[in-house]
């Protein structure tokens, strides 16, 4: 039975494979996590649907894997009538099985799952064997052995690949340069593809060897480097970032306010949620004073979406899902409130626990960590006095919050001691300028200035 | 008991190439052999008749060498000391394969190999060491020992057929392997069947002085061979001196004292009686699964006995495949090895099929003929629209050069995207040209890349290079009468 990669979140096409969790001739059961497949921000375990034993695995880790592509083949049998393993990973030592398929009347073990479609039968999907000279037929594509073998072992068709080499009565040879532009492009969709193809296509980095530096003493310099192909995340992350800052041109806006009215209330909504079991940061009145600012400022909570024509249209979300940067051990991931005008800020600080505990752990699920229209980032306790934020494209801001500090300041012409806590808000300067840019952060710390300013906005 | 990733039945060229890859790739393997390490081509076949030919070809150039002024007194042919040379060669090469299987810890097991059960993923196999399985005869050995195997490849190989009235008794009908151990040259050789193995060994002992008279049934020799090329080969037997009876059936055969005689008759039914030193019978080979015990696993051969596989080489059980000559198709030893690479290939990998494009082979006739690809009809029949390009020896200077310039090679491309789909040649060292015809036809190569490639001069492979451009009318050595068919154009 082949297990094909089911719907892992509405809207998702595709996700990276992280790591399998089971190998091939493992039993397992239905509901059991099969893998790790990593999609836009999450990751997501898959369950097998049915009990059963892994018969083979046809993607690795790493591999991007499509919804609906065959990843790997389970046989819906026992233990003992568990098909032939391929791989050679299968432990050899494996305990010979004690029921003998022989006297289940056809000999080949597959007698209890007669019906299944793994009957003799559907094995010879495998075209006949023909002779060598059989096979050279005017449709056959000019590559050199070496190409067909790798097309092959990835499940190509090399008539789908486009070739560049020399041609052969007007039709170019297929270079292995063409099939591995093929294969990157495709990221494999055949079935086979991604386990055969990036293992037979793709060189293996070599580590670098340690080059002690000369015996002159200038020091213990070692060049010594490790290298680690990008993974999961943070390929994710890398390709997100690298998206945001060379397509949106970005401007950071820096500013502070004096949060002593906001720390007073902090302390009181804190005792308060903490009797609901939740804890209660600043984020939730972050948040509230971040939406009424979209609302007034909806160019804040928009999306420049780009045509192939090169034409754009401005697009104005008339909901407000904000996301929240949460540091994982993997790397960065931002899960999302969703309709935070909507929701109390005891909702949103229980959903702020909740969510910030699940996305550490790995167990948010792809909607949960998706549709944000503004994006805020706190650094918390961890310091620093600004930054410069890389918005969460296609968003077109982000607002960075810091921690507040005691610094003295200037009120009614005395040198009194404010808390002081600093905002950096990056914006897409194709779609906010600096002047709406500055006056939609000043909305943001008038509320947060002065937080009888939210009440007043609390529907 | 031992189980292993993969267990190959048969060390033959099939089997020892499979075993040997199947360890690289880090397979746990086992090799069941309990005849000879090398199989048929190394022990009896290929080889040894090579080194027969070989030998036969030296005799023949001292015979001749007067034209190079080489003056001897006459020649002697010592059997004995061939065949010791011949054997010291076999063991060199077999001791050489079984240090490689070794060396490669591939597990070594000596005996019969028959199919107990499937298991699961797993099949049971028993080798038992009081067989022989070359000819199912006991061996001085006793014992028995059962192994279990995840994926097992059967290259059990092939054995000579025998006529229902004629026996190879080693003496007066001798097949192949007992040939190429004769000790004696005949006086008058019979052979019946004029396919390659018989016509190799037929002029081999012709070269060296024997009277040979060559009994075929059909009204061809070398069937499934380019009829140009065999025409030459022909010219040659009959300049040697050697009787063909085409369209001769062997009738009767009685062992005389003085060795034998047959009774053959034509297609009139008119009958003749041929009498000869002994008999050397090569009229076929059958696929060999006797003693595999495939009813255990259910597996069943076709009604010619072959086994089939799909294009993985993997035959109707999963995990059981098979290579070389007990699936059929051309009986040669390099198809049997790339097999045995495929089908470890497809043990890893389950997209990987048989994709060659290109089988060459070689029959070491005088002279010799070689072919890879189609032939002109196979050519049509899938679809091409071939055109010629064909080159004589006679216009090379190395060939003259070598006192042997009988022959010529045949290009044959296709005619609207000019790829190379065969080659068919007769002469000297062909079956060394051939490799150049196959490389190009793998690599998807047109007549034109061909006849652009600078080639060494004075060399034989020059002929390819301007039988490659005679595709298009523009071989330089000989006089092109068509019109240079190729679009060339001087720019102004």
């Amino acid at each position: 039975m082949d297990f094909k990669l089911p719907e892992i979140g509405e809207g998702l096409q595709e996700g990276e494979l992280v790591q399998w969790l089971v190998k091939a001739g493992d039993t397992v059961e239905a509901d059991q996590p099969l893998v790790e497949v990593m999609t836009d921000k999450a990751t997501v375990e898959v369950p097998a649907t049915d009990p059963g034993v892994i018969k083979e695995l046809l993607a690795k880790d790493g591999d991007m894997i499509k919804v609906g592509q065959v990843i790997a083949t389970i046989d819906r049998r026992t233990d003992e009538n568990a098909e032939k393993s391929t791989s050679k990973e299968a432990k050899t030592e494996e305990k010979a099985p004690t029921q003998s398929p022989a006297s289940n009347g056809n000999g080949k073990g597959y007698g209890i799952f007669a019906d299944e479609e793994e009957t003799p039968a559907a094995k010879q999907e495998t075209p006949a064997y023909q002779g060598a000279q059989e096979q050279l037929v005017p449709s056959s594509v000019p590559a050199a052995p070496i190409v067909r073998s790798m097309a092959s072992k990835a499940g190509v068709d090399l008539a789908n690949v486009s070739g560049t080499g020399p041609s052969v009565g007007g039709v170019p040879r297929i270079l292995e340069a063409d099939l591995l532009k093929f294969l990157n492009s495709q990221n494999a969709t055949s079935t086979h593809a991604p386990a055969a193809a990036s293992s037979a296509v793709t060189p293996t980095p070599a580590p670098t060897k340690s080059v002690p530096t000369s015996t002159t003493h200038i020091g213990d310099t070692n060049e010594e480097v490790e290298r680690v192909p990008l993974r999961g995340l943070r390929r994710v992350i890398a390709n997100a970032m690298t998206k945001s800052k060379f397509t949106a041109p970005h401007y950071s806006y820096v500013d502070e306010f004096e949060c002593s009215d906001l720390i007073q209330l902090r302390k009181q909504a804190k005792e308060i949620a903490a009797q609901y079991g939740v804890s209660f940061s600043y984020l939730p009145f972050i948040i509230k004073a971040v939406v009424g600012a979209l609302k007034e400022y909806p160019i804040a909570n928009s999306s420049l979406e780009e045509e192939k024509d090169g034409s754009s249209t401005l697009v104005y979300k008339k909901f407000f899902h904000i996301g929240f940067a949460v540091a994982t051990n993997d790397g960065l991931i931002v899960p999302v409130i969703k309709h935070a005008d909507q929701k109390t800020m005891l909702q949103i600080a229980q959903e702020i626990n909740e969510l910030a505990e699940k996305t550490r752990t790995g167990k948010a699920t792809a909607d949960e960590l998706k549709g944000s229209t503004f994006t805020i980032t706190s650094m918390g306790n961890l310091g620093g006095r600004f930054a410069t934020p890389i918005i969460n494209y296609p968003e077109v801001g982000i607002l960075g919050v810091y921690k507040a500090q005691e610094k003295p300041i200037v009120k009614n012409g005395e040198i009194v001691i404010g808390n002081m806590m600093p905002l950096s808000l990056s914006l897409d300067h194709r779609v906010v300028d600096g002047a709406v840019g500055s006056k939609f952060c000043t909305a943001i710390i008038d509320r947060l200035k002065n937080p009888a300013k939210m009440l007043m906005e609390l529907v | 008991m031992n189980t292993y990733d993969v267990v190959v039945i048969g060390a033959g060229p099939g089997g020892y190439v499979a075993a040997i890859r199947a360890a690289q790739e880090g397979l746990k393997t086992a090799i069941i052999e309990g005849h000879k390490f090398g199989g048929e081509c190394l022990n009896y076949g290929c080889i040894p008749s090579k080194a027969f030919i070989s030998a036969g070809h030296v005799f023949e150039q001292i015979k001749h060498g007067d034209k190079m002024g080489i003056e001897c007194s006459e020649a002697k042919m010592n059997m004995k000391t061939l065949v010791g040379w011949k054997a010291g060669i076999v063991k060199t090469l077999t001791g050489g394969i079984e240090q490689l299987l070794k060396a490669n810890q591939v597990e070594r097991l000596k005996g019969l190999g028959s199919f107990k059960a499937v298991e699961g993923p797993l099949k049971r196999i028993s080798i038992n060491r009081s067989v022989d399985p070359y000819d199912n005869s006991a061996t001085s050995e006793k014992g028995e020992e059962e192994i279990l195997a995840r994926n097992v490849i059967i290259a059990t190989g092939s054995t000579s057929v025998e006529l229902p009235f004629l026996k190879c008794d080693g003496e007066a009908v001798k097949n192949s392997r007992q040939a190429l151990e004769t000790s004696e040259t005949p006086k008058h050789l019979i052979v019946i069947g004029g396919g390659f193995i018989g016509l190799e060994i037929g002029s081999f002992f012709s070269k060296i002085g024997s009277k040979v008279t060559v009994v075929e049934a059909t009204s061809n020799l070398l069937a499934g061979t380019d009829r140009d090329c065999v025409k030459v080969v022909e010219r040659q037997l009959k300049k040697d001196g050697v009787d063909v009876l085409l369209e001769h059936k062997a009738k009767s055969f009685e062992k005389t004292p003085k060795g034998a005689e047959l009774t053959v008759v034509d297609k009139d039914n008119k009958e003749k009686v041929i009498t000869g030193d002994w008999v050397l019978l090569t009229v076929g080979r059958k696929p060999r699964t006797t003693g595999l015990a495939l009813e255990n696993i259910d597996l069943k051969t076709n009604d010619r006995g072959f086994l089939e596989v799909d294009a993985r080489l993997e035959t109707s059980i999963q995990g059981v495949y098979a290579i070389g000559d007990v699936i059929g198709g051309p009986m040669l030893a390099h198809k049997a090895s790339k097999e045995g690479l495929v089908a470890i290939d497809a043990i890893l990998n389950p997209g990987v099929t048989m994709d060659s494009l290109a089988l060459p082979w070689a029959i070491f006739v005088d002279p010799e003929i070689a072919s890879v690809g189609h032939t002109e009809e196979s050519a049509k029949a899938a679809g091409w629209d071939p055109v010629i390009g064909k080159c004589p020896f006679a216009a090379n200077g190395r060939a003259l050069t070598t006192g042997n310039a009988a022959g010529f090679v045949k290009i044959i491309a296709d005619k609207k995207t000019d790829r190379i789909l065969g080659a068919h040649m007769v002469g000297p060292d062909v079956s060394n040209l051939i490799a150049e015809v196959a490389l190009a036809i793998e690599m998807g190569a047109t007549s034109e890349d061909l006849a652009r490639t600078v080639h060494a001069h004075p060399t034989l492979p020059e002929t390819i290079m301007e039988a490659a451009e005679s595709v298009h009318g523009k071989a330089i050595h000989i006089f092109e009468r068509k019109k240079p068919s190729s679009a060339a154009q001087v720019s102004p």
